[in-house]
């Protein structure tokens, strides 16, 4: 059974499509990776999936069930989510943010403690502990994506879908988040479904021994899910991005890497 | 940390008891505070403790009602504030936001022209305050999908209709009795609850309080935006309709007594954020009892300051305004610079 199986899904806001016909399926214990240019639709695709749009036309099906049977408790333990962008309304404790990850298990009159208790280990294991008792308002972009991260962490579901979650990160928080989406993905067989523009990041977390499969989404086309490597070939990537490209392997530097060669006025 | 809190939560609940002594106490007929509790003990119970009849007609009579009713009517103009603030991700909107308070203001209007007196203002106040926001929800629904945007659209639009409505009916009014009246009812005051017991406004009151205290942990989460609340897992369009279900209730059992009183829905939240922080489970509770010491004391303030009384809207902003600059510089800014 598909963690995620997608079928002929059509999306348009009004009369401007977005994507259409688009097929895929993530497996269990997979990292998926969605790439592609700024404004293709990955997004858009990942928030139907979780339901906050309305496609058009075609099916999703999560853990083999149809996304409109399950109620929001239900499919909150199936798919969690870590937005592109967040706007930060009230100045919240980071430690109380974390801790809504788990508000779909908390009754009118069940205890708090457990709840925080759940919030502060997910903080220890992304070593953001110091961060707990401070106003989520005032973290730095980056701060804040790890602590998002952290709160579908406290979820606990067992798909987490992420929506460039890279995108603020430093390079040490990236090698957290990384190791921590390996570290869900091989070891509690979690599923993972993220968008990305960092094609390095699906070669890093295939070199370290996870399961990946990509797949490039184009002017609302996605082609079938496939190795990295695979998907990563120059000719793929020049339609893609008009650039020259290429994979190497740097020993030196812990395995393959993907190179974008930079010439002015070249890019078609 | 933890016992600063704890502080916090019994110094707010002494300057409630507090206020309601005084309020209770002060006035033409001053009453002693040794005097007040045994005095409403003998006018309940009717067993003597050896107060003056005079002294318990006024205490059990007169004040009490009216101190009983500041603290329900401020405590759910700061509840109903406060909840509109986290569910619409604005710490600028008030319990006004889905036109409750202009539909209330109309209806009581349109009671006083009717039936040329104020005696039937608070049922039509509230039926017209729910018949508000019910309209807001409406306009937001045309537009397919409810979202948070086009409810505070909807509840513009139809607030703006109702101020026009209320205009209009003030214009034709009979300048001398009914258009003082209008006005006066909107300025806000408890001075009718002794002569009109409204059970159905307490009810109101009570079970919208209720429901916002049992939905905070919802609050919060909706606060977080639409999209993310329910991939958190909770039932966004339930959860928004008990908030507004529960906001509304009481906002419209307290301006049906008391008329519209601005302000207290706006400034008493950020008031309890400063000293409380922003999770509602703690803010919504804390809110309320600033909410209601705060409306209690001005409300006393405004039966003794002068021979006549002083509306009570006017007091709380002039009051209010000033104490809330104090505060914001007091905390600069409370996190929201």
């Amino acid at each position: 059974m598909n963690a995620v199986e997608v079928q002929e899904l059509s999306f348009s806001y009004r009369h401007h499509p977005v994507f259409s016909q688009v097929s895929f399926q993530v497996n269990p214990g997979e990292i998926f990776c969605l790439v592609g240019p700024n404004g293709c639709g990955k997004s858009t695709l990942l928030r139907c999936i979780l339901g906050h749009l309305q496609p058009q036309a075609g099916e999703i099906r999560i853990g083999g069930k149809l996304l409109g049977e399950y109620n929001a408790p239900a499919l909150a333990d199936q798919l969690a989510y870590v937005p592109q962008s967040h706007t930060r309304a009230f100045p919240f404790r980071t430690v109380d943010v974390v801790a809504m990850g788990q508000i779909r298990k908390g009754g009118l009159f069940s205890s708090q403690k457990d709840q925080t208790r759940r919030a502060m280990t997910v903080l220890e294991q992304l070593h953001l502990v110091h961060l707990a008792e401070t106003e989520y308002t005032s973290l730095s972009g980056g701060e804040l994506q790890m602590v998002l991260l952290a709160r579908a962490l406290c979820q606990d579901s067992a798909t987490l879908v992420l929506d460039e979650p890279a995108a603020h990160l430093d390079l040490g928080r990236t090698h957290d988040l990384l190791a921590v989406l390996r570290s869900i993905a091989g070891e509690q067989g979690k599923t993972i479904l993220l968008s990305t523009h960092d094609c390095n990041h699906a070669l890093q977390l295939e070199d370290s021994g996870a399961a990946v499969r990509m797949a490039l989404m184009e002017q609302g086309r996605l082609s079938p899910g496939d190795t990295p490597l695979a998907l990563l070939r120059s000719d793929c990537m020049k339609q893609l991005y008009g650039m020259e490209s290429c994979v190497v392997t740097v020993p030196d530097a812990g395995g393959r890497h993907f190179l974008a060669t930079w010439r002015e006025g070249e890019r078609t | 940390m933890k016992s600063r809190n704890k502080l916090k939560w019994l110094a707010a609940i002494a300057i409630l008891l507090g206020a309601a002594l005084i309020s209770i106490g002060v006035g033409r007929y001053p009453v002693t505070s040794m005097e007040i509790v045994p005095s409403i003990v003998q006018g309940l119970t009717g067993y003597s403790m050896g107060m003056s009849p005079e002294t318990v007609a006024i205490v059990v009579g007169n004040r009490l009602p009216r101190t009983i009713a500041g603290i329900l009517v401020g405590a759910s103009l700061a509840a109903s504030g406060c909840a509109f603030q986290g569910l619409f991700r604005n710490p600028l909107v008030s319990q006004g936001v889905l036109g409750v308070s202009s539909g209330a203001g109309f209806g009581a209007a349109l009671s006083i022209l009717l039936f040329s007196g104020t005696v039937m203002a608070p049922p039509f106040a509230f039926v017209f305050g729910l018949c508000a926001v019910w309209l807001s929800f409406c306009v937001a629904r045309l537009c397919g999908q409810v979202t948070v945007l086009m409810l505070v659209l909807g509840g513009t639009i139809v607030s703006s209709i109702f101020s026009a409505l209320l205009s209009l009916l003030k214009y034709v009014a009979d300048p001398y009795n009914q258009l003082a009246s209008i006005v006066f009812w909107n300025m806000g005051s408890l001075a009718s609850v002794e002569s009109v017991v409204l059970p159905a406004a307490v009810a109101a009151m009570l079970v919208g309080m209720l429901l916002l205290l049992c939905s905070a942990s919802w609050i919060n989460v909706l606060s977080m935006g639409e999209g993310e609340a329910a991939s958190l897992g909770i039932p966004v369009q339930r959860a928004r309709a008990v908030v507004v279900a529960g906001a509304t209730l009481a906002t419209a059992g307290a301006v049906s007594i008391a008329g519209t009183i601005g302000w207290i829905g706006l400034i008493i939240p950020h008031m309890a954020r400063f000293l409380i922080k922003s999770d509602n489970r703690r803010l919504l509770p804390f809110s309320m009892l600033l909410g209601a010491s705060f409306l209690v004391l001005v409300d006393t303030l405004c039966r003794t300051l002068t021979g006549a009384e002083i509306p009570l809207g006017i007091m709380t902003s002039l009051i209010g305004g000033p104490f809330f600059i104090y505060l914001l510089r007091r905390y600069k800014g409370g996190g929201w610079q």
